[in-house]
């Protein structure tokens, strides 16, 4: 008897039209948990390596976890996986809404997708059964356009739908998978993946509930969890992410004009207080939660915004207005809108893009080579406008859409170092230099530049910021601008507590140290739910089980040490704002990195896991897949 | 007493309601940024930077008379 999930996968072959039921034993499901780390097991085993990523071999993977979909705050994430057309490693993104409760409700865990269909398709999955439907007239409409007609034609409006749009049909290399056309799988390029096998959605529906082991236990605990909420009236729930956008900007951390800068003078005018003020005209939410955090937005002058599509988070309020001196809110919220529509990550776009402004500032590129567009700095009809041509690999927008990296490459004349990626993945919009552990986890995330591998910097500089992530023994605050031993031990610790809360799809904001669910009672949940005699200890292990799988994969697929590194501007000095000055010394950094290899029970040098370690983790079955290994 | 400019951004607002964004406070010669964070009962570790008059200020900075200081609440983004 499964508590908590169904005990069933999935299998997805397109080239065929072959689908099949795996039943993997509970073991399985205790060991890896969902998520990343389950999507890794099978990505592990059965992609052969060096497959292309945009290739029919490649496999894509939509994996929930043992507790996603039960009625608590927070636990509807699920993870998409794939080896990452933007990076050639291991690819993954999470993304919330109501898609992965659905897909629990319809009968099963996780969908693993081979292939590539012949015409377009997409996928039907209800009440234990799965059908490959024809899409070729959802192909090359909007997002908005298919979610409605994919809930007539099969009659029902309660249906979810994750999808790509026309992004991620042309193959566009950060395409986006999108759920309810608000809750995004933004990074690794996922939705390129799924274009390439010519998947335009994959809809579900089903009614059935999850069994529960202890029942009283688990509403005693979601009841405790409800009750220590406490709404902040200028908080996440009231003014959302992008609240954050000058307060950072007053602290010297905003990323402004392709991180050159740390503060933006227009950073009042992007916020979420003026969100509120002005275009906001509700709080959206995901499945099971009370903070509501998700933006909706409305709009006519000087741009029409359809709500549909939500407000603009944090990291876009920035991607595409302080990264790019753009200072308008409603040109951000269009183009939030705009790549909702056409399916693109933001994040991606607004760093690629403001690679080809300071390319344009600096004679670079021309108006002859940006076919005619006034690529400045604060152009946001410019932004707009590139949004639509990325989507359709129009002219420069070709160009664009494979990203900064490979951008940068093709325009040669010195532009690399204007690119700023790590692996091929564009920078998202927190700020090293400001908050330090992030050199580590934007250089060694395994998907690249990635600012969700651990909670940062600010929270622990005190000891009452500390109480929170006491079970897990950190005892000790720390400066955000400290890159010490301890601070590498710190970003350890909290990463593999991240990457738990990643395997059983539980969103940041609603665990600690945001939200209210505390790790003794998220680890109660679980022991309630799953009636498994579990620990943080146990929870732990698979977090580490996700570090080193992820590891191996990339370490196969051509990555090394050399790609653990920082672009070179944030080893330069942040120009302007209150940290005036600051920077990531690479003399520390590399200190750093090799302290975090020897940690993690890794080569010091070359950060190869040795087996000892793979071994301990119980996933000595990739020790084969390491191309060396360290005795 | 001496009278200095606060300005509490967002999160930070709530632990003195009545007084809203930018409010102006009365405190003791030779006052504290500490001191200034205890009588608006600001909990040192939800407080991610201390400005003072633009600059990056430190809990035992003392005040003078018309500073302008800033309390920026911890924050994360998403």
């Amino acid at each position: 008897m499964a508590f908590g999930y169904n005990g069933k996968l999935l299998r997805v072959n397109l080239s065929t039209g072959g689908i099949t039921v795996e039943e993997p034993e509970e073991k399985l499901y205790r060991r890896y948990l969902g998520g990343g780390t389950l999507s890794l097991y099978y990505l592990l085993r059965e992609l052969k390596p060096q497959s292309d990523p945009l290739g029919p071999d490649n496999i894509l993977i939509f994996c929930t976890s043992v507790l996603n979909g039960l009625p608590a705050p927070g636990l509807n994430k699920y993870t998409v996986a794939a080896k990452s057309p933007l990076t050639g490693g291991f690819g993954e993104s999470e993304a919330g809404g109501w898609w992965g409760p659905e897909l629990k409700s319809a009968g099963f865990d996780a969908i693993i997708i081979k292939g590539k269909a012949s015409s377009p398709v997409y996928l039907w999955v209800h009440d234990g059964q799965a059908e490959i439907q024809d899409a070729s007239h959802l192909w090359g409409k909007m997002t908005a356009e298919v979610q409605e007609s994919i809930r007539k034609e099969l009659g029902d409006n309660r249906i979810r739908i994750a999808q790509i749009g026309p992004a991620g049909e042309n193959l566009v290399r950060y395409a986006c998978i999108l759920n309810e056309l608000k809750h995004v799988n933004g990074r690794a390029g996922l939705g390129a993946v799924m274009g390439s096998k010519k998947l335009r959605a994959i809809a579900v529906r089903g009614k059935k509930n999850m069994e529960v082991f202890d029942r009283e236990a688990a509403l005693e605990i979601v009841k405790q969890v409800r009750e220590s909420y406490v709404e902040d009236p200028s908080g996440l729930g009231r003014m959302g992410t992008a609240r954050v956008a000058p307060i950072l900007s007053a602290g010297g951390m905003l990323p402004t004009k392709n991180f050159i800068t740390g503060s933006f003078e227009k950073a009042e005018d992007i916020g979420g207080k003026r969100m509120e003020e002005t275009i906001l005209i509700g709080r959206g939410t995901c499945h099971g939660c009370f903070i509501r955090c998700k933006r909706e937005v409305k709009a006519e002058k000087p741009y029409e915004i359809d709500p549909i599509y939500g407000g603009p988070e944090y990291e876009t309020v920035a991607s595409i207005g302080s990264l790019l001196e753009i200072g308008s809110l409603e040109a951000i919220a269009k183009g939030n809108e705009l790549c909702g529509k056409y399916g693109i990550d933001t994040i991606s776009f607004g760093t690629t893009l403001a690679f080809a402004m300071e390319c344009y500032e600096k004679g670079i590129l021309t108006s002859k080579d940006t076919d005619g567009l006034d690529l400045k700095f604060g152009n946001h009809e410019a932004m707009l406008e590139c949004i639509e041509r990325v989507a359709r690999r129009e002219g420069f927008g070709d160009l664009l859409a494979e990203g900064a990296e490979i951008a940068a490459k093709k325009i040669g004349k010195g532009a690399e170092k204007f690119a700023l990626h790590i692996k091929g993945q564009p920078l998202p919009m927190h700020e090293p230099r400001g908050k330090k552990s992030l050199a580590l986890a934007y250089a060694l995330s395994p998907t690249g530049a990635d600012h969700l591998e651990n909670p940062h910097d600010p929270f622990f500089e005190k000891e009452g910021g500390l109480k929170d992530i006491h079970p897990l023994g950190i005892l000790d605050p720390l400066p955000s601008l400290d890159l010490s031993i301890q601070k590498v031990r710190m970003f350890v610790y909290l990463q593999q507590y991240y990457n738990w809360l990643n395997s059983i799809g539980m969103c940041i904001f609603t665990a600690k140290p945001f939200g209210p669910f505390t790790i003794t009672n998220l680890m109660n949940y679980k022991r309630a739910v799953t009636g498994w005699d579990t620990s943080l200890w146990e929870a732990v292990k698979v977090g580490e089980r996700f570090a080193n799988m992820a590891r191996v994969f990339n370490l196969r697929e051509g990555l090394s040490e050399k790609d653990d590194r920082l672009p070179e501007r944030l080893h330069q000095p942040l120009e302007g704002g209150v940290l005036e000055g600051e920077k990531i010394d690479p003399k520390e950094f590399a200190q750093a990195r090799e302290m975090y290899y020897g940690m993690m029970g890794w080569d010091p040098q070359t950060g190869v896991p040795s087996k000892y370690k793979l071994e301990e983790l119980d996933i000595g079955w990739i020790i084969p897949q390491l191309v060396h290994t360290q005795a | 007493m001496m009278r200095v400019k606060v300005k509490a951004y967002a999160d930070l607002q709530k632990y003195n309601p009545d007084k809203g964004e930018e409010f102006t406070v009365e405190i003791k010669e030779g006052a504290s940024v500490k001191d200034l964070m205890q009588l608006l009962r600001l909990p040192e570790h939800r407080v991610m930077v201390v400005l003072k008059n633009e600059r990056i200020g430190k809990e035992e900075d003392l005040l003078a008379d018309g500073d302008a200081i800033s309390f920026l609440p911890v924050v994360g983004g998403g």
